[in-house]
Formats: structure tokens, C-alpha cells, sequence
């Protein structure tokens, strides 16, 4: 049984204006002990699937089908309380933007005991000195748990959120560009330290970021999303090796590589999509250099084609043989 | 000063006073300062794009607005096509500075007005400045340039406001407004941080092509040092206000002199998995910018940093061809 | 002008069709109390069934189908003079309303833009003026400057300036530091123009709301006036001085020399209550969040 599993998945926001296909089908699975990437311009879904997965989703969101199964069990058919024993404890979210997400009028310290406190049964001592081992782990002297969010840099905040995070030690973490705000050293201290807590407590994670480099760096696999839907999963190495998806190709030679001898980058033509008419067929094939008639009228499925890789394109093969 | 030079900044500062209301200045004597940009000079030459790269608060936002005239040096001098910049007080003169020298932004949507279709937006430059005789030549300008910078399908795209635009589209239309002017220097101060990674090489693209096409200089403003290195000719990187590294960009990149250049450069991620970075152990974050103490202001978090280091602040020198560092232990082993 | 129409109409209509239903309500209520004081005061000579000035021999009539709202002392019927009453109590509410707005706009946005000594000179006098309650002030202006139509206008003017001054000015202000403003800087454009095509939008939102609560409180100011004998002098019908008569002879039993002139004040000061409140929830949806 794997650790998290998602089958078909669909969020839309129903707002005045008509329905905004956010998610469109989503399927993936998440084993124990490995981090999953989400990667994607922004409006493509990525954020929805983390707040579907936690069911916190904003009005007018609403989940219109599918199963979320985490252990077995189907989040999206629980109650109250029973989602009350996996939020936090067994699947907690990191959010980016950590300053709109502490409150200003607490001490980090007691923002870091107060999940303890409410999910397990622990007495405020213990729940406190747990808050003070978390922020040591998270690099932050224990000390500094009588400092208010304000008093703070950005890429301390975003420690404490992760502290936070890890607080009720769950099974999975789902951390949501928790890096784009702050600056290049900074933001590679904190991915390091991710990475470093991962291996440490044997967690997994979900990274959802727009920055494919980052995904390349820290995670096992990744799954490329374009509006609302998952176009290419794979392992990293993989993915890198041998994009099959146009959109997949497109998007990594968009990212200048520092490390090899400069090049021309190459843009993606067009817009992303209206996602609440979004084009017939495959979502993509406005902007595809290789649509053909079938791509504006049939849409693609997620097929299967390696030990780890699934692309949804009628033309994969013949892509990869053009290259 | 050389004609090729365009800009020439000396020993520029911009110190922002902190002292906050009667009761703490007159009890306390230290005055306190943030030194946003604490002595910073080069030169830009016609034709290339130079790059100012660092974090946040390293100073180099502020030295691009020192340089476009929105405020005002504390001390130094910014000499623009040979002249100070101090000197051109006359308001008629300096409204002709914008035919030469403009500037894009980083968030298009507050640097557009709300109120404005885009076919206004396009057409307020000309009418300042008188450029065009009657409407159908106004139109026609408009036109042209959003066919220049592909902000196309033009007749769909002419009535809509900014808030319907997308984010790479209000940023084209920021730059065809500035390129209607004809200027031959632009300061672009992140013009693809806040736009999506796939928008982002789209934009680049067109500022090169601008570049050739209209033979402008370009002073690029960025933090990603890995898109400097994409734009750049020669880059000079910020910490605390001062350069700390100065040089043609493919040098620096493969051979980065000062601890804090490698630092950064060690800390960009890589979109490629099988290439690991070589840690730089660099310590703690940037501190506040009331650099206070004497002493290079990078030695606190320097694992390399030496007894001499907190006494006295190093200069750039020049170890190789153009190539200027600020660090003794670089200079040394250059 | 009518690009800035366009803006606010198309945006208007887009609005209106998300809003809820109670903000429809109010401001169609609003709106149509409003119409019909409106058609009163530009029309109100003609639809009087009497003439408002004409003595008659009913003196003191309770209503009746003769004179739906009865008559007064003078055998005047009260329907027609609380109509043209309308001209009036309202209509020198309007222009009061126009006074206050533009010297509120002129030195709230010269104000705010340019800040300075002009600016600390304006806040100190404007603050000071801010300390008496508004009615305390129209009363003091109104009696400084004595009886009369305009004079009135002015003093009920007065009334609204500070605090128009001060909304004006915090929006120039906030808008001051847009990015937009700089970038327009940059392009060379001049202070008036950037105060004119740049700033003044921001203030077309919230210059209806301004308009229809002034209305409200101007003609309540009014009537508040004539009723103490002050402002507008008889003979002309304004509602407040229709009041103070009426109240005369409550005791004596007619109760519609009282009630009828403040209901006419009650219908006004609803109407644009409820217009303004309407509009103010249309052009400002809050994201309602649910369950």
C-alpha cells in the first residue's frame, strides 16, 4: 500500500464568472520515504492539489470527485474528526509566504507547541520543550522561542513554518514554494535543511514550486503540470535525461543552466490557458510546435510507458525521434 | 571621460536617515543610517549590458534609481553622457533626460496605471513629449510598437486595462512604453522576478533583441545571477552596498574571486540532477544594512575571514584583464 | 472624461451582477426615493395640486381627499408645500454638497501631493475645524453669515469641508507612492498632469458615496436649521421651518403639521442612506468565505 495515493482527483472553483477547472484528474502516488515534486507555471493547479489534499480549500473551491488515500483510508470521505488525527500529525503543509502565516500577536515558540498541544495529548511543558528541540532542529537557536514572527529574518520564518510543520511528526510533508521568497543563499540553506530533516526522521514530502531547478536538486520524482492536469511523471533523472512531453522540454530549456556553456533559451509561445474554457483536445496544443487535428479534439491520457514514467501525448514517440 | 562611456558612477552613496522623531535624536547622539549603497563605482560602456547583481538590500535597486534621477545621492556623482547629473536642475531639461534614459520595473502591475487602456498607456509618452501631430499618427506609433514587442493580437489587446492583461504581457507593455521614447540607456531593475519561469526567457529574449535592434545600453538589475550570466556582458556583484566583485561575466562565473561570489554562485540550483553543488560554507543571514563597524563588511560571515579583515575595509583592484575584486586574500592569490 | 465613463460604467455593471442581494436592494430603494425627491426639486412648481404660496379658507384641516396632507394656519395646503419644499431643503442640500466636494477635492489633493508647509498649514486649520461637531458648526456659520439660501448653502458646506478634506487628502496620499505615479515621473510627465490623469480616478470610488451621505446630512442640517429659525425664512415652504410651525399647534390636535414635514425629512434622509450604503457594497464586494 503506498504511503499517500491520489486517484482522478478534481477541484474547480465555482465562481460568478463559471467554473475555473483548477484540478482536472489527477492521479499520482507517493511511497514512504520519497519526495515528489509538483512543477508548474503558476495557475496551474499545483497549490489546489496541496490544499485539496488537506481539504482546506478557500471559497468557491470545491472537490467535485475522486479519492485522496493516505494509509488506505479516503481523506476526502472523512469527517471532522477523524480529519483532525491526519492534519498535522499525518500529513502537515508548509505554505510559502511565512510572514502572512505566523501570527504576529504570538511568540514563535508557543505557534510551534500549539499543534502539539491540540493534536496529542501533551501537558504545555512538554509541548514547549518539544517546540525548543524542533528549533534547534530546524537550525534556530531554542532561545529564540520567546521572539515574536517580527522579530525574525524572512528565512527564519520560514524555519519556524517548517518547524511547525514537523511538529506532530507526520508521515508527510507538503511544502509549497517555501523558498521563493527569500533570497539565493538563504533559500539554499533551507532546501539543505530539508533535505537534511528528510533523511533524518525518514519523511516524505511533496515540493510544489514553479522552479523546476530547485525539484532537481532535492527530489526523486516529478510531475509536470499544465493547467490542471499532470502531462509528464517521472523520476528526476529521467525526466532530465529524456523530457517526452513538448511542455516538459520547453520548460527545462527555459531555465538558464550555470553550470554549462552558455545558450540560447527558448520561450513557450502564447499564454497559459483561460482555465474556465480552456481549449478542446489536449490543454496544451495552442502552444505546441507539434499539434496535429487530434490534439485539438481528443485529449491525451496519462499513459504509462516506463518502470516510472507517464506522459500524456498523443506524440511522444515521434517527438522523442525527431530530437 | 571617454564618448563610449555612458554612464559613469563615483563613489556614489545614498545613506537613508533612521532617526525616528525628536525624542530619540535629541537624546541619543549616534546618528543611525541605513548605508543602502556605501561608495560604489564603475562605469558602463555604449552598447553593453551591464549587471548589478546581489540579494535583497545589497543596494542594487537604489543604485539604479540614483542613476535614473528619482533620488538623490547623499554623496558621490553620477555622470550621465558626460554630464553630472547634480547639474540639470531646469525642469524643461530634465524632462528631456526621458528621451534618453528609462527605465523598466519589476512589478508591471503597479507600474502601470489602473486607469489606462493599453492604447493610452502607449500613447501618454508621445503626447508628453509632443511627439506625434494628430491621432492617426499617434495610433499608427502605438502599433508599431506593440508589433516590435510582439503584444499581439494588437486590435484584442488595444482597449484592455492592465488588471486583464497577463503578467508577461503588462511587461511587454511597460517596455514598448519605454522604448517609445527612443531612449539609448534603460535601467531594467528585475524585469522577470515576478513573472512566471516559462514568460520570463520570452521577455529576455526581446530585451536582447530590443538591444541589437535599437543599439541600447542596458544597466540590468537582478538578484538570479544565473540570469545575469544569460544577459550580461559584464556583471558587478553587491553586498551591503558595495561591489565586492567587478568583471566580464563568463569570467566571474568561472572564476569567481571573492568568498561571497562563490558563495552565491555555489547556492544556485541547477536544473540538471546529476551536477551536485560544492558547498561554500558561508554562516549566518544578511545582517541589516547599519553596517556600523569598521572592517570588511563581509568578514563576519567569511570562512575564510582573518584577524586584518575586521580592521580595515578592502577596495577593488584590478587582478586580471577588467577583472576587480575587493579582498586581499583574493587579490593575493589572483 | 470618457474613458474614465467607460472605465467606471463597464466596471459598474460587472460589480452589480456579483453583488448580493441586499446591497441591490438598498440601492435600488435608495435610488428610487431618490428619483422622485430629484423630479421634486427640478419639477416640483408643476406638480404641486395647489399652488404652495395660496392662502385658502380650509384653515387648520385635518387630511382629507381635498388636501391629502391637510392644511396649515393659513389655509396652505401642506402636500404642495412640502414639495416645492423640496427645492429647498434638498435642493440647497445639492449645492452645498457641490461646495463642500470641490473645495474639499481643490485642497485635499494639493495637499496630499505636494505635502509641506501648504500641507501642515491646511491639516492645522483643518483639524482645528474638526473639533466641533458638524451641526455646532453649520449652526455658528449660519448664524454668522444670517438668513438666506445661499447663505445657508455656504454654511452648510462648511460643514463637510474638514472632513472631505481629510478623505481626499489620505487618498492622495496612498496613491502618491504607487509605483504607476514614479513610473510616470520617469517618463517626464508633468505634476499636473499626474495629479490630474493619475490621481484624481482614485477618487471618483469613493465620490458618490460622498455625494449621497453629504445629501442626507446637508438636507437633515437644513431642516435642522429651519426648524430652530435659523437658516431659510418663511414664507418659503422648507421642511424644517414647516416643522417649527406645525409644532405650534401639536397640542391643539394637528398632529399632520408635524408629522407630514418629518416624514418628508425621513424619506430624504433614507433615500440616500440607503443609495449610498447600496453603492458603497456594490463598488466594495468583501469575499464572503464559507464553510
Amino acid at each position: 500500500m503506498e504511503l499517500l495515493e491520489v486517484k482522478d482527483l478534481r477541484t474547480h472553483y465555482l465562481t460568478p464568472f463559471g467554473a475555473v477547472k483548477a484540478v482536472d484528474d489527477i492521479s499520482f502516488k507517493l511511497k514512504k520515504n520519497m519526495s515528489l515534486g509538483f512543477a508548474g507555471e503558476s495557475g496551474c493547479g499545483k497549490t489546489t492539489v496541496a490544499l485539496s489534499i488537506m481539504r482546506i480549500l478557500p471559497y468557491p473551491g470545491k472537490i467535485l470527485g475522486g479519492e485522496v488515500l493516505f494509509k488506505g483510508i479516503d481523506i476526502l470521505k472523512m469527517n471532522e474528526a477523524e480529519l483532525r488525527q491526519v492534519r498535522w500529525k499525518g500529513i502537515s503543509t508548509v505554505f510559502q509566504g511565512a510572514m502572512a502565516s505566523l501570527n504576529p500577536l504570538f511568540k514563535v515558540g508557543r505557534q510551534i507547541a500549539d499543534p502539539i498541544m491540540i493534536h496529542e495529548d501533551v501537558k504545555k511543558k512538554e509541548a514547549h520543550s518539544r517546540a525548543n528541540e524542533l528549533l534547534e532542529l530546524v537550525g534556530i537557536d531554542a532561545s529564540r522561542a520567546d521572539n515574536y514572527p517580527w522579530e525574525l529574518s524572512g528565512g527564519m520564518r520560514q524555519r519556524v513554518m517548517i518547524a511547525m510543520g514537523l511538529a506532530c511528526n507526520p508521515d508527510v510533508i507538503i511544502a509549497d514554494e517555501p523558498t521563493t521568497a527569500l533570497d539565493v543563499i538563504v533559500a539554499h540553506q533551507v532546501m539543505e535543511l530539508i533535505k537534511d530533516i528528510r533523511e533524518k526522521l525518514d519523511l516524505s514530502m511533496i515540493l510544489i514550486t514553479h522552479d523546476i531547478s530547485v525539484i532537481a536538486q532535492t527530489c526523486d520524482e516529478l510531475a509536470i503540470m499544465y493547467a490542471g492536469k499532470i502531462v509528464e511523471l517521472s523520476t528526476v533523472s529521467t525526466m532530465y535525461e529524456s523530457p517526452l512531453h513538448p511542455y516538459t522540454d520547453a520548460l527545462i530549456s527555459s531555465f538558464p543552466n550555470i553550470k554549462e556553456k552558455k545558450r540560447q533559451l527558448k520561450s513557450i509561445a502564447g499564454n497559459p490557458p483561460d482555465l474556465i474554457n480552456p481549449p478542446p483536445g489536449c490543454n496544451f496544443n495552442p502552444r505546441c510546435t507539434y499539434a496535429q487535428d487530434i490534439c485539438r479534439s481528443e485529449e491525451p491520457a496519462l499513459d504509462q510507458i516506463g518502470d516510472n514514467h507517464s506522459v500524456a501525448c498523443h506524440f511522444w514517440e515521434e517527438i522523442v525521434a525527431k530530437r | 571621460m571617454e564618448s563610449d562611456t555612458v554612464v559613469k558612477v563615483q563613489s556614489l552613496k545614498k545613506w537613508f536617515d533612521l532617526s525616528s522623531g525628536i525624542v530619540e535624536s535629541l537624546l541619543s547622539r549616534k546618528e543611525r543610517y541605513v548605508k543602502a549603497v556605501d561608495g560604489v563605482t564603475f562605469d558602463i560602456k555604449r552598447g553593453e549590458i551591464f549587471g548589478l547583481v546581489g540579494e535583497s538590500g545589497c543596494g542594487k535597486t537604489t543604485t539604479g534609481r540614483l542613476i535614473m534621477g528619482v533620488t538623490e545621492p547623499t554623496e558621490g556623482q553620477v555622470f550621465f553622457d558626460g554630464v553630472d547629473l547634480i547639474t540639470i536642475k531646469d525642469r524643461e531639461e530634465v524632462k528631456k533626460l526621458a528621451l534618453k534614459r528609462q527605465m523598466f520595473f519589476q512589478d508591471p502591475y503597479e507600474y502601470l496605471s489602473p486607469w489606462l487602456t493599453v492604447k493610452d498607456t502607449l500613447a501618454e509618452p508621445l503626447r508628453i513629449h509632443d511627439l506625434v501631430s494628430d491621432k492617426d499618427e499617434e495610433l499608427e506609433k502605438v502599433l508599431e510598437i506593440m508589433e516590435t514587442v510582439d503584444l499581439t493580437p494588437v486590435e484584442m489587446l488595444l482597449p484592455k486595462y492592465s488588471y486583464e492583461l497577463s503578467g508577461g504581457q503588462r511587461q511587454r507593455v511597460v517596455i514598448a512604453r519605454a522604448l517609445l521614447l527612443n531612449p539609448s540607456f534603460i535601467v531594467a531593475d528585475e524585469p522577470v522576478s515576478m513573472l512566471d519561469v516559462s514568460i520570463r526567457v520570452g521577455i529576455l529574449n526581446l530585451l536582447l533583441d530590443m538591444k541589437k535592434k535599437f543599439s541600447i545600453t542596458i544597466l540590468f538589475i537582478t538578484h538570479d545571477i544565473a540570469v545575469s550570466r544569460y544577459m550580461c556582458d559584464r556583471i558587478g556583484v553587491m553586498y551591503l552596498g558595495k561591489i565586492v566583485e567587478r568583471g566580464p561575466t563568463e569570467t566571474i562565473i568561472n572564476k569567481p574571486l571573492h568568498p561571497y561570489t562563490q558563495a552565491l554562485l555555489s547556492a544556485v540550483p541547477v536544473p540538471d540532477p546529476k551536477i551536485s553543488r560544492s558547498e561554500i560554507p558561508i554562516k549566518g543571514r544578511i545582517p541589516t544594512s547599519t553596517y556600523d563597524f569598521p572592517g570588511c563588511r563581509f568578514a563576519p560571515r567569511c570562512p575564510y575571514a582573518e584577524d586584518h579583515c575586521a580592521r580595515g575595509e578592502s577596495e577593488l583592484v584590478e587582478v586580471a584583464n577588467d577583472h576587480f575584486v575587493a579582498c586581499p586574500r583574493a587579490q593575493g592569490s589572483a | 472624461m470618457g474613458i474614465k465613463q467607460r472605465l467606471n460604467e463597464s466596471k459598474f455593471a460587472k460589480l452589480y451582477k456579483i453583488a448580493p442581494k441586499s446591497a441591490k436592494a438598498m440601492f435600488i430603494l435608495g435610488a428610487s426615493l431618490d428619483t422622485v425627491l430629484i423630479i421634486f426639486v427640478l419639477f416640483g412648481s408643476y406638480l404641486t395640486p395647489y399652488d404652495a404660496l395660496a392662502f385658502s379658507d380650509d384653515l387648520l384641516q385635518p387630511p382629507s381627499s381635498k388636501h391629502l396632507m391637510g392644511t396649515d394656519l393659513l389655509g396652505r395646503d401642506l402636500l404642495s408645500r412640502l414639495i416645492v419644499g423640496s427645492k429647498y431643503s434638498l435642493g440647497v442640500a445639492l449645492i452645498a454638497v457641490g461646495v463642500s466636494i470641490t473645495i474639499g477635492l481643490f485642497l485635499g489633493s494639493i495637499s496630499g501631493f505636494f505635502g509641506g508647509p501648504v500641507d501642515r498649514i491646511l491639516m492645522l486649520i483643518m483639524d482645528s475645524l474638526y473639533v466641533f461637531p458638524g451641526f455646532i458648526f453649520v449652526l455658528i456659520m449660519a448664524v454668522v453669515l444670517g438668513p438666506g439660501i445661499w447663505q445657508t448653502a455656504l454654511a452648510v458646506s462648511f460643514g463637510r469641508i474638514p472632513s472631505n478634506f481629510r478623505m481626499i487628502r489620505s487618498i492622495t496620499l496612498s496613491v502618491k507612492e504607487r509605483g504607476f505615479i514614479e513610473a510616470e515621473r520617469i517618463l517626464g510627465a508633468s505634476n499636473m498632469h499626474i495629479i490630474l490623469k493619475h490621481i484624481a480616478p482614485s477618487y471618483l470610488s469613493i465620490l458618490f458615496v460622498t455625494i449621497s451621505l453629504g445629501l442626507a446630512r446637508g438636507t437633515l442640517a437644513i431642516s435642522g436649521l429651519g426648524f430652530l429659525g435659523l437658516g431659510i425664512p418663511p414664507p418659503t415652504p422648507e421642511w424644517g421651518t414647516e416643522l417649527a410651525m406645525g409644532r405650534q399647534y401639536l397640542l391643539s390636535g394637528a398632529w399632520w403639521g408635524v408629522v407630514f414635514p418629518g416624514f418628508f425629512v425621513l424619506i430624504a434622509m433614507l433615500g440616500f442612506n440607503l443609495l449610498s450604503e447600496g453603492l458603497d457594497a456594490i463598488l466594495n464586494p468583501t469575499i464572503r468565505r464559507l464553510k
